[in-house]
């Protein structure tokens, strides 16, 4: 892989950017996003490759369209201001995702019970199954206190594997990535131990 | 990431930026339409190799203010014909403007467009007709 440019380099392409010049978010691209690319897909693992990419391109495009964006007096170097833009846009894009999921889930699910209500010998029995399935998501909740509790145990139902998506619910993104894979476990821990204390999960 | 990896990944930050009109791949994105032409075409009549042909749609498009000076600068980078860079620029720039202004329920328009209805005479007028 090429050596991450240095801050000076991007510097330079920011005035650039700012002069109007026409190539230099050609010469930006060409530098930046590969290691921006690696990177956002570090943080990601599990992540579709184009999600990432998109994620990635996007952040530069969109600085490159507008570099006012970027304030120089806020002492945030350019290369981290990105790498944040592209972690943002990644997990934007799989929350959208994921609540397409749920849409077509709860579509296919009405065409189900449709389905089955006009075949009297079915009895229904898959709205039966559902019905039993969602109050023990409610029982679930209910059981839990704190709104973030609740937070992490929807992304937990929703088999969530992203590390990211449960550290922005508990506030630690600021953290090393470590320590936030670390937390993230002991809280998933802590909620499942205390729903089996209570005999709601198995 | 291995140079295989980094040309795939400019293409496809090329191919997000024919999306955005701000970029010269928006400009040559619509240009190839309105000429019904394949990227690949446009990309061969101007003697760019693949490698570059990203590059050039990753450059940001040419401002009205500094337009000669902003196409010399992206023609004299990729060796390009200055002349039918600023061309496509134009005409794609006048398409835009057309269609923006192009107004399909406007009373011109839409009394050219309607035809013409054969007028029925009445047999009153020209019994009236055949009196005179």
């Amino acid at each position: 892989m090429r050596d991450p440019p240095d801050r000076d380099t991007l510097q330079a392409l920011h005035g650039r950017l700012l002069r109007g010049d026409r190539l230099a978010s050609e010469e930006l691209s060409r530098l930046v996003l590969p290691i921006l690319a690696a990177e956002t897909a570090r943080k990601f693992p599990r992540v579709d490759e184009h999600i990432v990419n998109d994620g990635a391109s996007d952040a530069v495009l969109d600085y490159c369209t507008n570099p006012q964006r970027f304030d120089t007096a806020q002492n945030v170097p350019l290369d981290r201001f990105l790498a944040t833009a592209a972690w943002r846009n990644v997990t934007n894009l799989l929350v959208g995702e994921r609540r397409s999921t749920q849409r077509e889930r709860r579509a296919g699910g009405k065409k189900c019970e449709a389905d089955v209500a006009l075949e009297p010998a079915a009895r229904n029995i898959q709205q039966e199954e559902q019905r039993q399935a969602e109050q023990k998501r409610e029982a679930l909740f209910a059981a839990l206190k704190t709104p973030r509790d609740r937070e992490i145990l929807a992304l937990w139902l929703d088999r969530v594997k992203d590390t990211g998506e449960f550290a922005r619910v508990l506030n630690i993104t600021h953290l090393p990535f470590q320590k936030q894979k670390d937390e993230v476990y002991r809280n998933k821990e802590r909620i499942i131990r205390f729903l089996r204390r209570r005999g709601l999960l198995p | 990431m291995t140079p295989e990896e980094q040309a795939r990944l400019l293409q496809h930050a090329a191919a997000r930026a024919t999306t955005r009109p701000e970029f010269l791949g928006w400009v040559l994105a619509r240009y190839a339409e309105l000429e019904k032409m394949g990227d690949d075409v446009l990309r061969q009549q101007w003697l760019v190799s693949t490698s570059d042909w990203p590059r050039v749609q990753l450059c940001l498009r040419p401002r009205a203010e500094a337009f000669l000076q902003d196409v010399t600068q992206i023609a004299n980078e990729f060796h390009l014909d200055r002349g039918a860079l600023a061309a496509i620029v134009r005409r794609v720039d006048a398409v835009a403007v057309l269609q923006a202004n192009e107004q399909p329920g406007a009373a011109g328009s839409l009394l050219a467009a309607r035809t013409r209805k054969k007028r029925k005479r009445g047999p009153s007028r020209r019994k009236g007709a055949e009196n005179d």
